[in-house]
């Protein structure tokens, strides 16, 4: 077949000496990154452009790929060792990662991480390679009004983020759309609820709001018992049981179809992915209501997800010169400044440097796992450390990463603030994922809602005028009226079980 | 009265003289100076890394670090279009260590709009440098009805706002698109995309907006492979990327719209330092290397100096002035 | 405990009240082509809202006492969390001013010394490491510019 004579000619340009090592260096420099927060992927591949400059085009691409889905793998570290989020997409990890870790399991929540990460990497790969073409005809499908519908569809599965109380659930959801709204609002393009603050106007930064949420809210936590008493488990096992690992295969097969699926949607972000993939893990769990305490399911579903996402994101690239996301807009700078434009001819014209890519994100994603699991061993070694010394490390790290996001310190007010309102929200036994999830997907929707009614203008109409869009909106509608039914139904003590269960 | 043989005035007047002559000189020769070994040079750069505004950017510093010798380092500061970049840079200290990116027309739009609340305008500035000069284009499918700009005025005026074009918010794709319903009377629905050009490529393709208004980069590979065909270019000549396509004013709509992108530095930096760093950038720019990497993005570059650039940036004051009142 | 809950709950519905007012005041709430800047801010003070009263109802009714209310940390709790939030305050207020390096020193003795009770060589070790350190590496290998001292006689010293 034409497809593995390539794959193999591909394969042979990316086992070379030069480019192994170059996808080497990529992914420790990714996985760097991804643990620092705030350096974000698109900053450390801007950052390399002109090393690249003396580079072939296919020792460029190599190295600047294998660092964007690096980054996946090490975002999760800081995210089950701290319950900070090395960056967007590992902040759902914080919630069952970070539980594992309390109960010594640490080690086994990074390898289930590593291992998932590495076959969602390589599914979304394989379908590079096999179905590029109609798979990019269907993300094509996807304008604005068939967004809009993902979203809101995206937006109405907070319900199954709901843990005992539906009401709280949808309170935090409905506090994170409303902080979605700071900035320069989509329709007329002034400042809204910016209290005349520019550092405001464009929103609300993502990074150091789910830093204090999560990271800066859990010291607090911990600092109302002296520090001396703080243990964060003392031993970790390392090796993942029979038992996790029969858990995990479900949520991985799962995970790398969600995420390769999303990641082809230009404007999807890879949280949205993870997120979306913890959901679907809880729905289709036999017990959900453990979700939060250490579920292994929790783990491995969103990190599979979001490394399917991040090599299914180069899919569009690959075809048709697409970049879904801004790192891989400097990608495909790269590739342009080196003479060569990603898009339909790119097979055509420069086949040896495609496929020489594209196997080595295999190549890469194996060397990342290599890299990956016995640093494991190292990285819960972290975990020893007492709290005191620690937590300064913590919080010295969160500044650095608050900081680094947009060079300003502005930021690191604003994570402060938000570790008072997380640290607050959990003492009132509030859900802080469903902020999140809103606080992504809110301007999403905004922006999508508008372009839609631009393009029909003002006609409603143009949403049913859409199949796809008819059929996400009606299970976006499925998603909220079900679990409300439901509530009620129980209030009414029809159900078993009912003492339990508060609203 | 003992009349002394200078007055007291006279005095005053010496020493003010003096003064000023020693500070011009001494400016003169600290100016010489720049940039003094040692030291670095921050470029501020007012948009996210890897947008094309900071590729463009860190191909120009990594130029002038070789022809003036010492370090020039990129700092993003992205937010709110440039805001907060250029908020910095208007207070800080003109000394010649800090330059920063600007991209216009948003830069102008920006601090003519009152709902922003810039603390800064055209005169907390001095030009440095004028770089790259991106003209707007209107690229359609290839299997699309319009073949020519002509083509798709007249059915714009047929049925007014309903062919959907790609828009921006108050930028230089607004201003290109505005111009021409003012000029032919056509009305298009416009389809505002705020987050790059990708996402307005991608709706094009997948046919769900009939134009897309943007620049040559962002099609380049779609024109090469024959599914994308641009209609015009609003520049005062064709573009070098594509070949054939003729511009909005040989086709008999003169509008000239282009997202442009230079450098400032700081009110009250002196004539020396400005003329010293955007000599290094004139001749940054016209080496081969230079010319090549921002060839191969498909950015077109053109060199202003610092008073070319005031000219540029005051003449594009006035024609976003005039059409301030149709930016919705 | 229904207090502090209830508490929580007008909280909550002030803030709905706050972003019903500014929407329906300042903003457009409908445009020709669609819902203007107004609109989802205001209906989701609403929600908020709506969601608030249900919450307080809820809490304030019989069987509000069933859950267990948020306890108040002990004292020594309180002063180490308000103390940790007042330096991080400290930090974002001056870093800018007198540099990275300074503020994170301080900042890390603080947290080391006093809070940690750490010893003072570990301390000194640690925070030099997240100061200088840190700021030489993100200037020379990333790229990362972190804030220097305003001040001239800071600055002259390195920081």
């Amino acid at each position: 077949m034409d497809v593995f004579q390539n794959l193999l000619m591909g394969f042979s340009i990316a086992l070379t000496a030069q480019n192994l090592l170059l996808a080497f260096i990529g992914s420790l420099l990714g996985t760097l990154i991804g643990v620092l927060p705030g350096i974000g992927p698109a900053a450390g591949a801007a950052m390399l452009i002109p090393l690249t400059f003396q580079m072939g085009p296919t020792g460029a691409i190599i190295l600047l790929t294998s660092l964007f889905y690096g980054t996946q793998y090490g975002g999760t570290i800081t995210s089950v060792l701290m319950n900070v989020p090395g960056e967007a997409a590992s902040a759902i990890t914080c919630l069952d990662g970070y539980a594992m870790a309390k109960q010594g399991r640490a080690g086994v929540a990074l390898s289930i991480a590593a291992v998932g990460s590495f076959i969602g990497g390589t599914f979304a790969t394989i379908a590079l390679v096999f179905a590029a073409g109609p798979l990019t005809r269907w993300a094509l499908e996807f304008g604005p009004v068939e967004f809009f519908a993902l979203i809101v569809l995206g937006i109405s599965m907070l319900t199954g983020l709901a843990g005992k109380s539906m009401i709280k659930a949808l309170m935090m959801g409905v506090f994170g759309l409303a902080l979605a709204m700071i900035g320069i609002d989509p329709i007329r393009g002034s400042p809204r609820f910016t209290f005349d603050r520019v550092e405001l106007m464009d929103g609300i930064g993502f990074v150091p709001v789910i830093m204090g949420l999560f990271g800066l809210a859990e010291i607090l936590e911990n600092a109302e018992k002296p520090f001396a008493q703080m243990v964060l488990a003392r031993m970790s096992t390392l090796i993942p049981t029979r038992g996790d690992i029969r858990d995990s295969v479900g949520p991985i097969l799962r995970g790398s179809v969600i995420g390769t699926t999303l990641g082809l949607v230009p404007g999807i972000t890879n949280s949205a992915s993870s997120f979306l993939a913890y959901i679907a893990e809880k729905k289709s769990s036999k017990t959900p209501e453990r979700f939060g305490t250490g579920m292994v399911a929790g783990v491995a579903g969103p990190e599979t997800a979001n490394n399917a996402h991040a090599n299914g994101a180069l899919i569009p690239l690959f075809t048709l010169g697409i970049p879904a996301s801004p790192t891989i807009a400097v990608i495909m700078g790269a590739f342009m400044m080196h003479g060569i434009i990603p898009g339909p001819l790119l097979f055509k014209e420069h086949t040896a440097v495609a496929w020489g890519v594209i196997a080595s994100f295999y190549v890469g994603n194996v060397i990342l796992l290599i890299l990956n699991l016995p640093l494991i061993g190292i990285w819960v070694q972290i975990l020893k450390i007492p709290y005191g010394v620690l937590c300064g490390i913590i919080m010295a790290f969160m500044v650095l990463g608050a900081y680094s996001v947009g060079n300003s310190t502005f930021d690191v007010a604003v994570m402060t603030l938000f570790g008072v309102v997380g640290y607050l929200l959990k003492k009132f036994d509030f859900p802080l994922a469903p902020i999140v999830l809103t606080l992504i997907l809110g301007p999403l929707m905004e922006r999508s809602l508008r372009q839609s009614l631009e393009i029909s203008q003002g006609s409603f109409g143009i949403f049913l005028s859409s199949p796809i869009a008819v059929v996400l909106l009606s299970l976006a509608a499925l998603f909220l009226i079900v679990p409300a039914f439901m509530f009620f139904r129980r209030r009414k003590g029809v159900l078993p079980g009912d003492g339990e269960a508060v609203a | 009265m003992v009349k002394h043989r200078f007055s007291a005035w006279g005095r005053v007047m010496v020493g003010i003289g003096g003064l000023l002559i020693v500070s011009v000189l001494f400016s003169a020769v600290w100016a010489a100076d720049y940039p003094q070994k040692g030291k670095t040079i921050q470029m501020l750069v007012g948009n996210a890394a890897g947008g094309p505004t900071d590729l463009g950017a860190r191909i120009m510093a990594a130029g002038l670090e070789k022809e003036l010798g010492v370090p020039v380092v990129v700092v993003n500061k992205p937010g709110a279009n440039g805001q907060i970049q250029l908020t910095q840079v208007a207070t800080s200290k003109p000394d010649g260590y800090l330059f920063g990116t600007v991209n216009f027309p948003v830069t102008i739009t920006g601090y003519l709009d009152p709902t922003r609340k810039t603390t800064y305008n055209r005169k907390s500035f001095e030009p440095l440098a004028m770089h790259v000069n991106d003209p707007n284009i209107f690229a359609v499918l290839a299997k699309s009805p319009y073949k020519t700009l002509k083509d798709l005025v007249d059915a714009a005026k047929a049925k007014p706002k309903t062919i959907t074009v790609s828009s921006g918010m108050r930028n230089d794709e607004q201003i290109g698109i505005v111009q021409l319903q003012k000029m032919t009377g056509a009305e298009f629905a416009q389809v505002s995309f705020t987050q790059g050009t990708a996402p307005s490529v991608v709706a094009l393709l997948g046919g769900k907006i009939e134009v897309h208004c943007g620049h040559a980069a962002d099609v380049l590979g779609h024109v090469r492979s024959g599914d994308v065909r641009v209609l015009g270019v609003m520049d005062d000549e064709e573009s070098p990327f594509l070949p054939g396509v003729k511009t909005f004013e040989a086709q008999g709509y003169k509008i000239y719209s282009a997202s442009s992108r230079g450098y400032l530095m700081p009110a009250g930096t002196p004539k020396e330092i400005l003329s010293t760093l955007s000599g290094a950038m004139k001749k940054v720019m016209a080496t081969g290397e230079h010319k090549k990497k921002m060839a191969e993005m498909g950015l077109s570059i053109r060199y202003m100096d610092p008073s070319q650039l005031g000219k540029f940036w005051d003449e594009s004051e006035t024609m976003v002035k005039e059409l301030e009142p149709l930016l919705k | 405990m229904r207090r502090s809950h209830q508490m929580a709950a007008l909280f909550f519905l002030a803030v709905s009240a706050y972003l019903m007012w500014e929407s329906w005041n300042n903003m457009e709430y409908y445009t020709p082509l669609g819902p203007g800047a107004g609109f989802f801010p205001f209906w989701l003070g609403a929600l908020l809202g709506g969601l608030g009263i249900a919450w307080l109802i809820q809490v304030s009714g019989r069987s509000g006492g069933i859950e267990a209310g948020p306890s108040l940390p002990p004292r020594g709790g309180i002063v180490r969390i308000l103390s940790i939030l007042l330096s991080l305050a400290a930090v974002s207020a001056f870093m800018d001013l007198l540099g990275f390096q300074l503020v994170m020193f301080l900042f890390m003795l603080f947290v080391l010394m006093i809070l940690g009770r750490q010893r003072i060589w570990t301390t000194l070790i640690i925070a030099l490491i997240c100061s200088v350190g840190v700021y030489r590496l993100f200037g020379r290998y990333l790229d990362v510019q972190l804030p220097a001292a305003f001040p001239a006689f800071l600055a002259n010293l390195g920081l």
